[in-house]
């Protein structure tokens, strides 16, 4: 414990150097991160490295106008060149500034809190983990012999991070959460195919259960290989299915991204100035916020030091909030709900996502196939765009099926969907009920942070369907 | 701080051989958000990674561990944990050697002493510059960008005797604009990035952005089908693109893993005879030269593709080691956008400077060659090509209809899917505007050196 006051006193002092420079607000984020990457191909470790990264991160309000420093020491005179680097840096951005940042009040938080963990992260070996990556790998090779490789990635980090601002806040937390990552690559000819299953959660070793794991691991060998029978797909407008995880990308990339307050205010996104608008079928929920038992991206505080809540985005339909940072929520006139963070100490706090779903309706899979004479079923991603501004999105499905007469038929290969976000929202007409979140992480203005997407199965009328030359 | 002496206590925790790189930066930048000059922002950042080569068996394990602290204790700490990892691992028979001992090679160009004397108040200065010349037309509605310098020092030592260091600057300019007119929207950009100062390029950065966002009003959607396809110069997607779809499939890493869409494929003609692209670390003031690798082997200019013909990999020590063929120093410590510092990483492989050979005809005749098709400025969506395959799927922004060898109107978006190999035999010509881009990926490690080119018979979905 001796270490965490340790933190607390550097950080109480570069608030008050802060502010006798001149600072009119300063928050401070001192982290002490444990953590672990493995990167497995087959048998041999791409990489295996843990480490401990520490930092101070010192960001300045000065007559409106930001600064922002970063160190990785914690030495006294290092700590000091950061504030005073952070001062200059907003007092620079000052000069002949015409619109002055406000925050948004917050209720004034003192808390420490820690994510439960049983087997601490930091004292399992990295010999066990690494072990653990072998075990997956030889399991998704196994499983047939056109499996030509298996990429396995195992992260974890756990640490202190502490958030204090001249304003009072004073936030200690211990986040712990581990991730496993697992790719099978099968190959038939010249023909290569590849499935990615993920695995995540909140806690210590102890939540990496092998059961599961192993199902995920078996899931992923076994969409590769169903895919090396795929077919270039048609293209042109298709009812399309679409399973879990590409519903998550399309609600965190086409709908979370457009709802980051900081684009809203900026002009920038296609929801500006559509709250309480209908923008979407009744049957569309969508919701960024979760819990520690399901949601990858979930924190109890954010990086700015305000308590986090479920923000549900669109609410049957009707554009209903945005995801919010103190300052966005002051300029667009709205209550702070705990979007602002920042990769790590070395980041300012940027407003963020989450996890990102669409709610769960009443419907079962098969009645959402019912009645498609000839349509497309979507599953799995390879990441998206979108340009929130236009309201455009284009994403790769890892895996499709031609729909005929109400039955999933053959395999296609390389389906891309792409669309206007607006029309899409308004052409979902079919909402299943089987809830399914994932972890990822979610890359902005150079910053990645741990992000979950998910929901359930959907339908989609009248959606751009595309694949190879 | 004293490398060698961090070898000597590896060597004497067991490590047959081992191999200290140093990473020391400096960065600052302005960013420009709502229309505003947001924030200056100023990083400091410093650290050592170790990796230690123990023998086992018939080969060696590999340990790697970092640290940004330097006393004994924490030195000490390093060393033990990647001494563990090394032990975790069973033998790798592939593994002969960390870098032998050889010059470097002498690049120019790398340190522009002027980047040290910029303040905050100097850079956001710049950004102020940036903002008012992207802001200039009325139709603007929203700008965003940032002006940045940093300065960092790379040094690495190991058991062989490679032992050195060198200093670099840098210099990025960025600005993305929308422009708005009778509800409708045009998206422009534009971007620089140099290892030098170079403050006549503001305004001229600012200026691209806006004629693009400007020209891309009132746009008409277009019929799909099968038509040409020119592809400008320009860092919004391309190099990403390329980076993904085809640059990837180059590392001997991946080629070696069979993840790569180019097993078995050296000395084919893979693509079109206009076609030549080279890997070259030697480019004066070029984000990506460099006078050694992140291993320390010296930097060269490597041809990957002649003429059409797939002439060779990019290699660090392992995969050259592996393969039995010379090094191309090609060894290189990067995350995903750059975003963790390069001493927690290890050493893979990666481009320096790429360069697809200039033709000798301007853009406008290369235009002038296209009865049916579209000319794009950018992709969206590039980090999805699937860099085993080579196959990936786009939309196009900032792409303009081509009819009888003029440019008529903006397109709305188009989509353009295939794979690398089908594109590349079917480059008809290339054009003599050459440009430097970074990549988003790689953002201060690398980039990407090409001119307009033609591509023939693409499917376009309108």
């Amino acid at each position: 414990m001796i270490e965490v006051f340790h933190l607390m006193e550097i950080a109480d002092k570069a608030v008050n150097l802060a502010v006798d420079l001149g600072a009119n607000y300063v928050d401070v984020r001192i982290e002490k991160e444990f953590s672990t990457e493995i990167r497995l191909t087959n048998e041999r470790f791409d990489s295996a490295v843990n480490g401990i990264d520490k930092g101070i991160g010192v960001r300045v309000l000065f007559n409106g106008a930001w600064g922002f420093s970063s160190t990785c020491s914690l030495t006294g005179k290092d700590v000091k060149d950061a504030v005073e680097n952070a001062v200059k840096a907003a007092k620079a951005t000052s000069i002949r500034i015409k619109e002055r940042a406000v925050l948004a009040p917050v209720p004034i938080i003192e808390d420490k809190v820690e994510t439960p963990v049983r087997e601490s992260l930091a004292a399992v070996g990295i010999d066990k983990k690494m072990n653990l990556a072998l075990k997956v790998s030889g399991v998704v090779r196994d499983y047939s012999h056109k499996i030509v490789s298996a990429n396995i990635r195992y992260e974890d980090r756990a640490g202190e991070k502490f958030v204090s601002s001249s304003e009072g806040a004073k936030v200690l937390m211990r986040p712990s959460l581990v991730r496993l990552v697992i790719m099978a690559v099968a190959r038939e000819g010249e023909k290569i195919t590849s499935a990615t299953e993920p695995f995540g959660l909140h806690g210590g070793f102890e939540v990496l259960d092998w059961e599961a794991i192993k199902e995920s691991a078996i899931t992923a060998a076994k969409r590769a290989v169903e895919m090396l029978k795929a077919h270039p797909p048609p293209s042109g407008r298709f009812t399309v299915v679409v399973n879990p995880t590409l519903t998550g990308t399309f609600a965190h990339e086409a709908v979370g991204h457009a709802s980051e307050a900081d684009l809203v205010a900026a002009g920038e996104s296609i929801l500006q100035g559509k709250i309480g608008q209908k923008i979407g079928s009744e049957c569309v929920t969508i919701c960024d916020g979760s819990t520690y038992e399901k949601g990858w991206g979930f924190s109890l505080y954010d990086d700015e030091g305000v308590p986090t809540q479920k923000k549900t985005i669109i609410d049957h339909g009707v554009l209903n909030a945005y995801i919010l940072n103190r300052e966005a929520a002051a300029k667009l006139n709205l209550k702070p709900n705990g979007g602002a963070r920042a990769q790590s100490y070395a980041f300012r706090p940027i407003v963020r996502m989450s996890d990102t779903y669409i709610m769960p309706g009443d419907q079962t899979f098969e009645e959402l196939l019912e009645g498609i004479r000839r349509g497309v079923y979507v599953k799995g991603t390879r990441g998206g765009a979108v340009d929130p501004a236009k309201g455009t999105f284009q994403f790769n499905a890892e895996e499709a099926y031609l729909i005929k007469n109400g039955e999933v038929t053959t395999p296609l290969l390389d389906v891309s969907l792409s669309g206007l976000t607006l029309e899409t929202l308004s052409n979902i007409d079919a909402v299943a009920k089987d809830l399914k979140l994932e972890p990822g992480r979610c890359g902005k203005e150079g910053q990645l942070v741990y992000a979950g997407t998910g929901g359930p199965h959907i339908r989609i009328r009248n959606a751009a369907v595309g694949g190879r030359a | 701080m004293d490398l060698t002496k961090i070898i000597k206590r590896a060597e004497a925790e067991g490590a047959q051989q081992a191999e200290v790189f140093f990473f020391e930066g400096r960065a600052l930048r302005t960013i420009i958000e709502s229309k505003q000059v947001k924030i200056c922002e100023h990083k400091v950042d410093l650290g050592l990674g170790l990796r230690v080569a123990l023998k086992k068996d018939a080969g060696y394990c590999l340990g790697f561990s970092y640290s940004t602290e330097f006393s004994n204790e924490a030195i000490e700490q390093t060393i033990k944990q990647a001494v563990n990892v090394a032990l975790s691992k069973k033998a790798d028979p592939d593994f002969k050697s960390f870098q032998p001992k050889k010059s470097p090679a002498t690049v120019s160009g790398l340190y522009d002493s002027t980047i040290l004397a910029i303040t905050p108040e100097n850079i956001t200065k710049l950004g102020r510059r940036l903002l008012e010349a992207s802001t200039s037309d009325k139709r603007i509605k929203t700008v965003r960008g940032s002006v940045g310098c940093g300065i960092g020092k790379i040094g690495i030592e190991n058991s062989l005797g490679v032992s050195g260091n060198y200093d670099t600057t840098s210099f990025w300019v960025g600005v993305s604009v929308v422009a708005e007119e009778a509800s409708s929207v045009g998206v422009g950009w534009g971007e620089y990035s140099n290892r030098f100062y170079n403050d006549g390029v503001i305004e001229e950065v600012a200026s691209n952005a806006k004629k693009l966002s400007i020209s891309q009003l009132h746009p008409k959607p277009i019929k799909g089908g099968i038509m040409d396809l020119i592809v400008t110069p320009s860092s919004e997607g391309l190099p990403d693109l390329l980076l993904y779809s085809f640059i990837q499939g180059l590392r001997a890493d991946n080629v070696q893993k069979q993840q790569s869409p180019f097993v078995g494929k050296l000395n084919q003609q893979i693509g079109s005879q206009k076609i030549t692209i080279i890997d070259d670390a030697h480019i004066p003031q070029a984000l990506g030269s460099k006078p050694f690798d992140d291993e320390g082997c010296p930097t060269q200019k490597t041809v990957v593709m002649e003429k059409g013909v797939l002439t060779s990999f990019l290699h660090n020590t392992y995969t050259a080691n592996k393969a039995g063929i010379p090094n191309t120093g090609n060894a290189l410590r990067v995350g995903p956008f750059s975003a963790k510092p390069k001493y927690v990483l290890e050493p893979l492989i990666g481009p320096t400077n790429v360069v697809i050979k200039s033709g000798t005809i301007t853009q406008e005749k290369l235009i002038n060659e296209v009865k049916s098709g579209i000319i794009t400025h950018g992709f969206i969506g590039a980090h999805t090509a699937n860099s085993q395959s080579g196959d990936f799927s786009v939309l196009t922004t900032g792409a303009f209809k081509i009819e009888n060898g003029e440019i008529m109107h903006p397109v709305k978006e188009a989509m353009i899917g295939g794979n690398i190999l089908n594109i590349l035999k079917k480059v008809e010509l290339v054009a003599d505007d050459v440009k430097q881009m970074p990549y988003a990926w790689y953002t201060e490690d690398a980039t990407l050196i090409a001119p307009s080119i033609l591509v023939r018979g693409v499917t376009i979905t309108g």
